[in-house]
């Protein structure tokens, strides 16, 4: 058989569909991986079945960390977004190289009406708010301690002192207010404990809810518990009235945990 | 015209290239109007080898080795034209353009093994497209709702009594209209189940005494396996009576509702 011998053009055009067919076959193979904001919306609507979301924040963030034999980065993208029917979800995708995972090491968040969450030392709490001109957020942490026996699966639940955090909230367009509640003096959890005087709501969420187990005698470490915290939001008008409370939750593990 | 003389005659079939300074120097006048540098060694090769046929070609018809490469290089023209005919044959950015194509086809290539292999994707793929050939569509009398991007079905299933319990299952189904969600479950499991009686729990600890329910919750009995498009699920039901429907709705309080009725039968 003839071998057909192209020109430098055709090369190139031969060159481009093979690209083409490559590309679709490596997409295809990560699982048609978003890289825009866009794109993990449409994924969002798909997965969690809810149409035309818009964004409400889109936030990147970028991570580097070593693996022993290289140097990667993971760019985690937090992602708060709405239906026209007032559905709010909260989630986030990572992206490492060309590889995109959804809900990766933090579950997401689904609320109709409003959405409590929180990350990286802010809470965000979405809704309604085109008439709220201003917002305070009260989060109430109490001192939770689990004994757990292993061998019954029993538990015993311990709560001590209670504490309020009151924060003011910052508008972030006609949906959207942000409270940062991680202090200025901030001291990093996992480091040693921080004393009670000094602990801010991050410390807090994560110090004050401990689970033991009390029938291992080898085991003497303990973990750190789910709860739902309850969120006090207070709206304020233009001319400084009330309009309106909301009495929303937001996990300990949404307050404190960093990826 | 040239004779063949019976011997076989083919390009760069010819004795040893020759040390020819004359044709050296053509050469490079030729090579010095192509702009595009990487065509050169290639360029070269090519003449030469014209050069070397004529030659030899003349050597056959009796020239002797001197004469031969005079004429051989006489015939070859001007090396200024020859060279400018070279360079738009040889344009940098179809030459460019052209290696830029080369090392992108190479790099997806790379990219697909590696995906392929270190990523271990394809057993994932061979699963999913397996499901989605396996996939039993469901019953006609099965409700479901019509979504932007996917369809939802839910029927009745089998009601039994068990541990003083009723058991009941929701049979689940959910096609989507493209695969841009494939390897994600649908979020069943944010459905709110509904009966006569109020809602159903999931099957997990709760909030108000962290025990886990005893009856009237729901759990996933069975998923899957999900295809490209494809998924169905059953869900398991323990109830205090049998059941004449269950309402699902989705999200929280419902945008919309499937109602799936077992009747008095149950």
């Amino acid at each position: 058989m003839r071998r057909i011998r192209l020109n430098r053009k055709q090369k190139i055009v031969r060159n481009l569909l093979v690209c083409i067919v490559l590309g679709l076959v490596v997409y295809t193979m990560l699982g048609f991986p978003p890289y825009t904001v866009q794109g993990m919306l449409e994924r969002m609507e798909r997965k969690y079945l809810l149409p035309d979301l818009e964004p409400i924040l889109a936030d990147r963030v970028e991570r580097k960390y070593s693996t022993g034999w290289f140097h990667e980065i993971d760019y985690d993208t937090y992602l708060l977004a709405k239906t026209a029917d007032d559905t709010y979800i909260f989630t986030m995708y990572r992206r490492n190289f060309l590889r995109v995972r959804a809900d990766y090491g933090r579950n997401p968040k689904i609320g109709r009406g409003t959405l409590c969450t929180a990350w990286d030392g802010t809470l965000y709490v979405a809704g309604p708010f085109r008439d709220a001109a201003a917002a305070t957020a009260q989060v109430t942490a109490q001192r939770t301690t689990q004994y757990i026996t292993s061998a019954t699966g029993a538990r015993e639940t311990v709560k001590g002192e209670t504490r309020t955090f009151t924060f003011q909230g910052e508008k972030q367009g006609d949906d959207l207010f942000a409270f940062r509640y991680r202090a200025e003096d901030h001291r990093p959890n996992g480091f040693g404990e921080v004393p009670d005087e000094e602990c801010d709501l991050e410390n807090a969420a994560y110090q004050w809810y401990r689970g033991y187990i009390v029938d291992l005698e080898e085991w003497r470490g303990y973990s750190v518990l789910h709860a739902d915290l309850p969120v006090h939001v207070t709206l304020y008008g233009e001319d400084g009235a009330v309009l309106d409370t909301l009495d929303l939750t937001v996990d300990t593990y949404e307050l404190h945990f960093h990826h | 015209m040239k004779k063949n003389f019976g011997i076989f005659k083919g390009k760069n079939k010819t004795s040893a290239p020759r040390e020819n300074q004359a044709w050296r120097n053509w050469c490079e006048a030729v090579l010095a109007q192509v702009r595009f540098q990487p065509d050169h060694p290639a360029i070269r090769q090519e003449l030469m080898a014209h050069l070397e046929d004529s030659c030899a070609d003349l050597e056959r018809l009796g020239y002797d080795r001197d004469l031969a490469e005079q004429r051989a290089l006489g015939a070859m023209g001007s090396a200024s034209l020859v060279g400018s005919a070279m360079d738009r044959a040889h344009h940098p950015l179809w030459g460019w353009l052209w290696q830029a194509t080369r090392i992108l086809v190479l790099a997806l290539a790379a990219a697909a093994v590696v995906t392929a292999f270190v990523v271990e994707v394809m057993p994932e793929m061979v699963r999913q497209t397996v499901s989605e050939l396996q996939w039993e569509a469901p019953p006609e009398a099965a409700e479901r709702v019509e979504l932007k991007h996917a369809t939802v079905y839910a029927a009745p299933g089998e009601v039994w009594k068990e541990d003083g319990h009723v058991k009941a299952e929701i049979l689940l189904w959910v096609r989507q209209r493209d695969p841009l969600a494939a390897g994600s479950w649908p979020p069943t499991s944010w459905f709110t189940y509904r009966d006569s009686q109020g809602e159903l729990s999931a099957y997990r600890r709760q909030a108000e005494d962290d025990a886990m329910p005893e009856s009237r919750y729901w759990e996933c009995k069975w998923a899957g396996p999900g295809g490209w498009t494809r998924f169905r699920e059953t869900l398991e039901l323990t109830l205090d009576a049998p059941p004449e429907w269950v309402e699902i709705s989705y999200p929280a309080d419902g945008e919309w509702t499937l109602r799936v009725d077992w009747g008095s039968e149950a």
